[in-house]
């Protein structure tokens, strides 16, 4: 391992282009909520080798690692972040930072990529974190039940029992949106 | 249901009932006697002969107290946003006191340091300890559970408990709100495990303040995590923070202790060197079939242990019998530079051209490194949620500090090691 590895590992450089990206398509930041569930629908969507190992919680997939990097990465000055306020929390987004945006994009995770991540960037970087937490849980229970002969119904049944704070309508559209996104890793 | 109790240095009496002293006394919960929490942290702190086996009673016991806290205090918030009901609670209760019993049963020889054993399971990942938890538990354990008069009230089989641990949609899916409980930043098993490494090996870094963290242990939905999720109330601030600050002097001084470290590299040698010449296999057996997680549990401390008293396991088992552990040649800050970073690579990467033996270790890749925290508080009065880190400036610097790196070297090797790094 040389020196570089330390950052160039391939989540890292991963990271930081989904960043950029986002920030060049979309004007804007991402929040820890919104990077988390991104990755999971190239990762297991998508089938991006990404390498984290998601598990499911009542707030939806989810790997620690992937904080841990984000802090690695602003600690080391390639990210900065911003507080943005609400009425009842306060959440940070992470930038590129300016000195240091420069991303080998030759990096086997990337090489061959590219497309795939800019793609998704493009339809669901600039989607709130609530509807990308639901997508991310839905993405998940049919990737779990595929194969067990399990109903549409079902699986927004069983969307719904872990995520009660949405509605009917909500589910029903987050579960077509799924199933016409990620229609090959469903069947 | 008959209940037996056991004496704990921790939590003082810890009781139990029939099903639990079944699946504790059964060999494959027997072994974790043989295999101690911290790995050669005795090799430092002599005292940390503590094993798995005590830990895990302890979580079994700390997650209870703490499900039992947060119902005396949630149970109408639960029964009307989760609907759950009394008997709902008795069932995942007992679920949940299951799952922290044998949260490491499927530990390794020496815990962490033998993950590297442990063969891919996909693309860019290995099988964890969970992974071997989950599969021991629905194949060594599924007869005691799924077969146990007291289970005819719970009707719950040993999959369910392992669903835990793999990350699988639980039966009932609104307990994964529970694993919280048994895994993350302040669950039971961090909980416990501070004080008892703290207690064991002699020191006060781990103690924090558990009661306090106990009556204010609450469950709400998260607008910043957009679930439920367990964290704090207000009031419970100082003991979150000090719980932090507890995990974060226990990795300076002791989880990311040089020493330890160093002997972290070697036992991982031992076991490669050690595993290869007893099954011919560079790594353990993939936890898929019953067949396969009984040869892995075969495996445990005293195995490893005997084998190194009789000569076998190479250089590095020579250099544990005779405490001629590897030495730190040169480190970064806490939190490094990125020039420091490249700096110290570059000299390990010229030690090497000179056939100097040198050892990187990276904080980073530590298991029990500070994770970031996303622990939130609560106030109930107002509505309104903060993370942790956003509320304390002590835990926000604390946990920038865990980007060190160091380099080891051989002793014999230090003079010239020491020429090698003024060329460049």
């Amino acid at each position: 391992m040389s020196h570089l590895d330390f950052f160039s590992d391939d989540k890292l450089l991963f990271l930081r282009y989904l960043i950029k990206e986002n920030q060049i398509k979309n004007s804007d930041g991402l929040g820890r909520t919104a990077i988390m569930k991104l990755i999971f629908l190239l990762q297991e969507g998508k089938g991006l080798p990404v390498g984290y190992d998601f598990r499911l919680y009542s707030y939806g997939p989810y790997d620690s690692e992937v904080l841990q990097d984000l802090e690695f990465l602003r600690n080391f000055g390639f990210l900065t972040e911003e507080t943005v306020h609400e009425e009842r929390y306060q959440w940070k987004k992470y930038y590129p930072s300016e000195s240091k945006s420069e991303i080998d994009e030759n990096s086997s995770l990337l090489n061959g990529n590219k497309g795939e991540i800019d793609n998704l960037i493009e339809k669901y970087g600039n989607k709130k974190s609530r509807e990308l937490e639901l997508f991310a849980t839905t993405l998940f229970v049919m990737k779990e039940k595929r194969g067990c002969d399990t109903d549409a119904d079902s699986i927004k049944k069983i969307v719904s029992e872990i995520k009660p704070k949405y509605n009917e309508v909500e589910i029903n559209q987050a579960y077509s949106t799924m199933r016409a996104e990620f229609s090959a890793v469903c069947n | 249901m008959k209940k037996y109790e056991i004496r704990d240095p921790i939590h003082g009496f810890i009781t139990f009932n029939e099903l639990e002293r079944d699946i504790i006394n059964h060999p494959a919960f027997q072994r974790l006697r043989r295999i101690k929490q911290l790995s050669l942290t005795n090799m430092v702190y002599p005292g940390a002969q503590h094993t798995r086996f005590e830990h895990s009673l302890g979580v079994m016991h700390l997650a209870s107290r703490m499900f039992d806290n947060i119902v005396l205090r949630e149970g109408e918030y639960l029964k009307n946003e989760l609907n759950y009901n009394d008997g709902g609670l008795q069932r995942v209760r007992e679920l949940l006191r299951l799952a922290a019993l044998l949260h490491d049963i499927g530990h390794a020889p020496f815990s962490h340091p033998a993950e590297e054993l442990m063969p891919i399971k996909n693309e860019n990942n290995r099988y964890d300890h969970e992974d071997y938890s989950a599969a021991i538990i629905k194949y060594i354990f599924n007869d005691v559970i799924d077969n146990h008069p007291c289970n005819c009230n719970y009707n719950f089989k040993a999959e369910d408990i392992a669903d835990f641990f793999s990350g699988k949609i639980p039966k009932e899916s609104k307990d994964l709100l529970w694993k919280d409980l048994i895994s993350s930043q302040l669950d039971a098993d961090r909980a416990d495990y501070l004080l008892r490494d703290s207690y064991y090996i002699g020191a006060n870094y781990g103690i924090f303040d558990l009661n306090r963290l106990l009556v204010t242990i609450t469950i709400r939905h998260s607008e910043i995590k957009e679930g439920y999720v367990l964290g704090f109330e207000r009031g419970g601030f100082h003991s979150a923070e000090a719980l932090i600050i507890a995990r974060l002097m226990m990795f300076t001084q002791v989880y990311f202790h040089k020493t330890r470290r160093a002997y972290d590299i070697h036992i991982r040698e031992v076991l490669k060197e050690l595993y290869k010449q007893e099954t011919g296999e560079e790594c353990f057996p993939e936890p898929t079939s019953k067949e396969n997680i009984e040869k892995y549990l075969s495996w445990d401390d005293w195995k490893v242990n005997g084998l190194i008293q009789k000569g076998e396991g190479g250089e590095h088992a020579k250099r544990i019998l005779e405490r001629n552990h590897y030495r730190k040649f040169d480190e970064t800050e806490e939190i490094a530079s990125e020039e420091e970073v490249e700096a110290i690579y570059r000299l390990h990467k010229h030690l090497q051209e000179n056939d100097i033996i040198s050892e990187i270790d990276e904080s980073k890749k530590s298991w029990y490194k500070p994770e970031s925290e996303e622990i939130i508080l609560f106030d109930k009065k107002t509505g309104k949620e903060k993370l942790l880190n956003d509320a304390s400036h002590i835990v926000k610097e604390l946990c920038e500090k865990t980007g060190r790196v160091r380099l080891y070297i051989d002793e014999k090797d230090r003079e010239k090691a020491e020429e090698l790094k003024k060329e460049i």
